[in-house]
């Protein structure tokens, strides 16, 4: 017994260091990363930002939608409050993004949660690896925040990599093949998505193949908890929280008018938080949009970033 | 508790060690409780169907096992023959009465948490009804350990061996955390010696055991994950957004993905098992290497097969009517063999697709595969003349090769029905498989690059593995290995472990395929 214990334990041992000394030697050095240029970057330049920020601020959290709709720079111009995104990617998880979130908010600041139609309540740790390739401190960081999720998905990261390099930068952006995913699409020094987008680049067909539905059955427990620890985390740092609506196509949703008040009146007495917006004031035409029903174009980046920021400024001067 | 998690492999190592820690007597007892805990951790409620199985079925054949006590003592004395008939009569009708109530508990319970929503949802569509379906979640294995409770019922009926004193130790024979949620469905003579017995710690037999769970995590992390991460899409969709060679190249990796997830869980079962001592049955024979499908159902899930010939297929053939239908074709030898046969391989491979799922495409993948069984069943006359008539062109290397791709290419047609798990997916899949489009190929194969080289790679291993074992005349791979000097032996498990570390998918969940069954 002891002979085989001994034996499988130098084994096991011997093939941990390997695979973990082969994986973060190929995620941690900051120099020759393969996905310098990809789409996740973009959440990096977000925390980035946020930990440069000083004083009360905005921070709209939440998934692409956030990336695509709201401009930060407008957002401070008509609020005069330094605005920022922390949100490119629902796959990444409601859960990192909201503990994420909460590292950066602060006594007076503002959070504005784009009411999303369902919950994606766990850690989308491909995303998460991707986005992470040469930030040693925020790999770590994660690590010691979450030791057996790190070290049993981190290893997918080196066979990306390796991948990445033997067979050129084939997966540069990870299956999102369209120009509007790149680190480049981002400024760097704010997080804010600054890609030009003109006319939709997805038919009208296309667009509305996919349908929105907002229900009261996505009013799960995990989804009610997660949020409202997070809404009351926010609340005791002395920051306060608002939902909105994330822009809409129009004809894209399946829910009638009534159930949409039904949905946002559930949504304000479960989580005592006001809506900024009705849905409708940020419901717009095909001609908003860019990819998909709910990322807008330059254009309606500008009217959805106005109907919110708006909507804000009397809370802010309360 | 999936094999392939992280808590599980705790648990195991708890298992295992305090297993050749306690005192031996009790190592059958530990074995018990942890498997109970295994089970509990899938869902706490569905123990109480798992523990409410194993009393019905222990409770029923204890009874049988008292009737046919009180039958041999009834019998003592009695010289008459007439009298000796009815009295047996008269107890085998009350054995088969307690086997019946059995069967109605057992089945029925399977029915109404299988099945319901099913006969809800035909009946709603057929009479235009407004949806009444039912929230009713099946507990894991409840089929794998129902028919496991049935088989060991009819053969304590059938006198085969006698009923288990021990109602713990019952408890454990159906329990037993490496079949329980998925089979092998244990023969219960076969395995109790070994389950119930005192095991030391053999370190050759524990080396073996735990290479071959290696080589079944590498099957399920490695090839089955790997695959699933590129035809999920495509099968979930029923082909939609995808042209025909992609979908034709997603249903002939299916095959391999639902062999190298089932099987690869039994190798994971198998191997575990027997670092504690205990072997169980064998799933799978290479069966991809099958002449023909009756061969591919001897070599894929032998259990299940076995269970539904001892169990199903003999019970139709000895039934009144087949009798009855023999003596009604007795002038034709042919008729009276086939006609019978064909009538219980029909109803064996209703149940068969049945079995797999509540849903109109697993019974068409059992029709569909019973329907060829059947076929080579009526014109195995016609075979046999040929063969005679042309030995040399049956007996080819060149036919043998053909007849293995054959089989295979109509396993995976077969698969058009089984991988969807609904008809108009299934349509919807075969319809796309005509609309072939070489620049959508090229797409798809380049989207997937990554995990298709990985799956080549591994492939080729799995299918080298399969034909070594197929062949039959050598010592098993892993005795090969045993035997190799120690640096290539380290080697081997170093490069088997890494590969399973480096080239799993992630992002893929933890289930396996059969888990729903």
């Amino acid at each position: 017994m002891k002979k085989f214990l001994l034996k499988s334990l130098a084994l096991i041992v011997s093939v941990g260091i390997l695979f973990y000394g082969v994986t973060f030697a190929l995620i941690l050095p900051s120099k020759g990363q393969a996905f310098a240029n990809n789409y996740q970057k973009g959440f990096v330049y977000q925390y980035r930002a946020l930990e440069r920020a000083e004083g009360k601020k905005i921070i709209t959290i939440g998934a692409s939608n956030v990336a695509f709709n709201t401009d930060t720079a407008l957002m401070r111009e008509i609020t005069g409050v330094p605005a920022y995104n922390l949100g490119i990617h629902g796959g990444m998880g409601y859960h990192y993004i909201l503990e994420t979130a909460l590292k950066f908010v602060d006594e007076g600041d503002t959070v504005i949660y784009p009411f999303w139609h369902f919950s994606e309540d766990d850690y989308g740790m491909g995303l998460i690896w991707l986005s992470l390739e040469g930030e040693q401190d925020l790999i770590f960081d994660f690590i010691k925040e979450h030791p057996v999720k790190a070290l049993s998905t981190v290893g997918q990261f080196g066979l990306k990599k390796v991948y990445a390099s033997i067979l050129g930068n084939k997966l540069d952006t990870d299956s999102l093949d369209m120009a509007c995913y790149r680190a480049s699409c981002f400024d760097a020094e704010t997080g804010n998505y600054i890609y030009e987008r003109g006319t939709p680049i997805v038919s009208w067909d296309a667009m509305h193949a996919t349908k929105l539905a907002f229900s009261p059955a996505n009013f799960d427990s995990a989804f009610v908890s997660t949020l409202s620890e997070f809404i009351s985390a926010c609340r005791a740092k002395g920051a306060e929280v608002y939902f909105t609506f994330h822009s809409i196509m129009s004809g894209s949703l399946v829910n009638t008018a009534e159930e949409l008040a039904e949905v946002r009146s559930i949504a304000e007495q479960t989580f005592s938080v006001e809506f900024l917006n009705d849905a409708s004031e940020v419901t717009y035409p095909f001609e908003y949009y860019y990819n998909s029903p709910t990322h807008l174009n330059t254009a309606g980046m500008k009217r959805y970033t106005e109907a919110v920021a708006n909507a804000l400024v009397p809370y802010l001067t309360k | 508790m999936s094999f392939t998690t992280l808590k599980f492999l705790i648990f195991f190592a708890i298992v295992f060690w305090g297993y050749f820690l306690i005192p031996k007597r009790f190592q059958w007892a530990w074995l018990l409780v942890g498997s109970l805990v295994f089970y509990a951790f899938s869902a706490w409620w569905a123990i109480f169907y798992l523990l409410g199985t194993i009393t019905v079925s222990y409770g029923c054949a204890r009874w049988i096992q008292s009737l046919s006590l009180k039958q041999k003592e009834s019998l003592v004395g009695v010289k008459d023959k007439n009298e000796k008939s009815k009295i047996k009569a008269s107890f085998e009708r009350k054995k088969k009465w307690v086997v019946v109530l059995a069967l109605v508990l057992l089945v029925g319970l399977l029915v109404v948490v299988k099945y319901t929503n099913f006969i809800l949802k035909n009946v709603e569509s057929v009479f235009h009804l407004d949806s009444f379906a039912l929230d009713i979640v099946m507990p894991v294995g409840l089929s794998f350990y129902i028919f496991q409770n049935i088989g060991y019922l009819i053969d304590v009926y059938r006198g085969q061996y006698e009923a288990e004193k021990n109602y713990f130790k019952f408890a454990l024979y159906i329990s037993y955390f490496p079949h329980v949620l998925q089979g092998p469905l244990d023969d219960y003579e076969a395995v109790s010696a070994e389950l119930y017995g005192t095991h030391e710690f053999d370190y050759a037999r524990v080396v073996s055991g735990a290479k071959r769970a290696a080589w079944g995590f590498f099957k399920k992390l490695v090839i089955a994950n790997q695959i699933s991460v590129v035809i999920d899409g495509v099968i979930k969709s029923g082909g939609t957004g995808h042209e025909g060679l992609s979908i034709m190249l997603s249903v002939v990796l299916y095959a391999f993905w639902i062999y190298a997830d089932f099987s690869g869980y039994m190798d994971m079962a198998i191997g575990m098992s027997k670092m504690l001592g205990i072997p169980i049955a064998e799933n799978f024979d290479s069966p991809y290497l099958s002449k023909n499908i009756a061969e591919y159902w001897r070599r894929w899930h032998i259990t299940l097969g076995a269970w539904f010939r001892n169990y199903v297929f003999y019970s139709v053939l000895r039934s009144s009517w087949c009798t009855a239908i023999r003596k009604k074709f007795k002038k034709s030898k042919y008729l009276a063999s086939t006609v019978p046969t064909v009538l219980a391989l029909a109803i064996v491979w209703l149940l068969i697709g049945m079995w797999h799922g509540a849903a109109w495409s697993y019974i068409m993948h059992g029709i569909y595969h019973g329907g060829f069984i059947i076929l080579g069943t009526i014109l195995d006359p016609v075979y046999d003349k040929l063969h005679k008539k042309f030995p040399k062109f049956y007996g080819s290397k060149f036919m043998s090769a053909f007849r293995v791709v054959r089989t295979f290419t109509i396993v995976t047609i077969g698969y058009y029905f089984f991988a969807t798990g609904a008809p108009s997916l299934s349509l919807s899949l075969l319809k796309g498989s005509c609309h072939i489009y070489l620049a959508g190929f090229v797409q798809f194969l380049s989207n997937n690059l990554r995990e298709l080289i990985i799956i080549g790679i591994s492939l080729i291993f799995l299918i080298y593995m399969d034909f070594y074992n197929a062949k039959g005349d050598k010592p098993p791979l892993g005795d090969v290995v045993a035997r190799q000097k120690t640096w290539v032996r380290w080697t081997l498990y170093f490069v088997l472990l890494f590969a399973i570390l480096f080239f799993r998918a992630y992002d893929v969940g933890d289930a396996f395929a059969y888990f729903r069954f």
